[in-house]
């Protein structure tokens, strides 16, 4: 692929996210008035997914006529996302932060990206209500709003923010959980759970977090097991921003991530190793 | 109950400018996470800055409206049991409310300046310097964001509720206790935020971005991080407790607070298991 197409898709990328951000903007002022009758806030942010994600799409295919376009809402299922990845397709997640959204807070986003044969080549995430936009492209560096960013190049533990995303109201997942952390605790400076994926991810990028775990601590059978499938419109975009401002990613079970799995945003390679060790040590 | 000043609404915009003075220098210092050369200096010095140059400002404000009044910030560094008499009748700073966040980059840190009669918050403003949202409260006057009226959201059980959560204290004791607390409420709750922050934290909790928050693990508030949230928190019609879900106190050194004295109530039974 010519470099100009390269930097065309970042830029349609970059676009795409923030038509995507626009609606929800649109509709994040309605829902405040709505708000006061008790409307089901649930199906408000649905409707608006599936509008920010057909804003997303046209500006797409405005750009890149018949190329496929694949999207958190109705996907599809995983072998058939998987297949169109590899053969070249648009990935998008009109709305990353859903919680935080319907609760009225500022910060959730729009995340697109094009992959191609399992390798991200451009990604771009629109926080719309801080106006922030990240975006990066294949050997080309990330940036937000358009000045380069880059990870804190942080090697140790002792001086990291650990961060992740957790969803789940499973009894024995919070245990592993919480098992985890309690291994990690006394290693590092600090902990956050900030809230949607996008929000771990572009803190790392942008140097503010050290490491991010995409769905909680890794956990012993994770570090012990395969690739683990994830929401491949947020993984997607992340490899490619962390890693072009300077991060190292692996999947949760140490080895090459995967855009379309779960994996660990780390600072630098040593600071993803010292995790990993930290985890596997013997104890609860 | 305090006996109110007369002038609540004059001390009220005081504060909000004494806050927004401090986070205009909370901006100055704030290694923006773009290139910036600063960034790479020692982040330490950059807090030390914005810490004392930001109580100066606020400190300058509140002098120029009120020349005789007592102010106690954090950088005063008073030890708490020489904190009574001047919380009779006193201004509150805290200059940066989130130093860790500070340090780092991540923009979940506030300035706060309160107003305080006989040991209770009347007047408060904390100011989210990075997303310039500004929530401010005064007794019996409401609370607000950026000038319009907040509320805390309507009262729902804990299965509903997003749950903030802080971790203060990293000694095998502390971690023990917040990894058993923590434990017990994830799966429990809608969902669960650390922010590192309790008073973006309380003032989310005052504007309906959270349900409650709570700190299940020692913490070392000290009155000028609390004052602010309690009295934005009552005042958005939430409630406000001590860190172990007691009549809220200026004088412990932790807070906790909710949408409805029930949702707190649940949120430290699970907690406690």
């Amino acid at each position: 692929m010519s470099d100009e197409v390269e930097e065309r898709r970042r830029r349609v990328a970059e676009a795409a996210a923030r038509a995507a951000g626009a609606v929800h903007l649109r509709y994040r002022g309605e829902r405040l008035t709505l708000e006061v009758k008790r409307d089901n806030p649930i199906d408000y942010a649905t409707r608006a997914d599936v509008e920010s994600q057909a804003a997303a799409r046209d500006v797409i295919l405005g750009a890149f006529p018949g190329e496929a376009v694949v999207g958190e809402e109705g996907a599809g299922d995983r072998s058939e996302v998987e297949r169109r990845a590899e053969a070249g397709c648009w990935l998008i997640d009109p709305l990353d932060g859903t919680m935080e959204y319907v609760h009225g807070s500022p910060v959730f986003s729009a995340i697109v990206s094009y992959v191609k044969g399992g390798e991200t080549l451009a990604a771009a995430v629109y926080f719309p209500v801080l106006g922030e936009l990240y975006s990066a492209g294949a050997g080309r560096g990330a940036t937000l709003n358009e000045e380069p960013v880059r990870v804190s190049g942080q090697t140790e533990l002792r001086s990291a923010i650990f961060s992740c995303a957790y969803r789940s109201s499973l009894p024995e997942r919070a245990r592993l959980f919480a098992a985890g952390l309690a291994k990690l605790l006394p290693h590092i400076e600090a902990f956050r759970l900030p809230g949607a994926p996008s929000v771990g991810a572009c803190n790392v990028a942008r140097g503010a977090f050290d490491l991010f775990a995409h769905t909680g601590v890794p956990t012993p059978e994770q570090r012990r097991g395969g690739l683990l499938p994830a929401q491949p419109w947020e993984a997607a975009a992340f490899v490619l921003l962390v890693r072009e401002a300077g991060g190292a990613v692996a999947a949760y079970n140490g080895g090459p991530p995967s855009v379309l799995g779960l994996n660990v945003y780390a600072a630098s390679e040593a600071l993803l190793r010292r995790f990993f060790a930290v985890l596997d040590e013997p104890g609860a | 109950m305090a006996s109110l000043p007369p002038d609540l609404e004059r001390r009220l915009r005081v504060a909000e400018a004494a806050a927004r003075a401090a986070g205009a220098v909370q901006k100055l210092y704030y290694a923006s996470g773009i290139a910036s050369e600063a960034k790479h200096g020692d982040p330490r010095d950059r807090l030390s800055r914005a810490d004392t140059e930001g109580q100066e400002a606020a400190v300058a404000v509140i002098r120029a409206a009120f020349p005789d009044e007592r102010i106690v910030g954090e950088e005063d560094d008073l030890p708490r049991d020489q904190l009574g008499p001047y919380l009779e009748a006193c201004w509150l700073i805290d200059p940066v409310d989130g130093t860790i966040n500070y340090v780092h980059d991540f923009p979940s840190f506030a300035a706060g300046v309160a107003y305080v009669s006989e040991a209770e918050p009347v007047v408060g403003a904390i100011y989210v310097s990075i997303h310039d949202e500004m929530f401010s409260a005064a007794r019996g006057l409401g609370a607000t964001l950026n000038g319009r009226p907040i509320h805390v959201v309507a009262p729902r059980e804990l299965k509903d509720a997003f749950v903030g959560i802080h971790i203060r204290e990293v000694g095998p004791a502390a971690v023990a206790q917040f990894i058993d607390s923590t434990r017990r409420i994830l799966p429990r709750a809608h969902g669960v935020r650390l922010l590192g922050c309790p008073m973006v934290s309380l003032a989310y909790v005052a504007c309906g971005r959270l349900d409650c928050f709570g700190t299940f693990s020692p913490t070392k508030l000290a009155p000028w991080d609390l004052a602010p949230a309690a009295i934005v928190l009552t005042e958005a019609g939430g409630v406000v407790a001590t860190q172990h879900g007691t009549p809220f106190d200026i004088l412990e050194p932790g807070i906790s607070g909710a949408s409805s004295q029930a949702l707190l109530d649940e949120l430290f039974a699970v907690a406690r298991g």
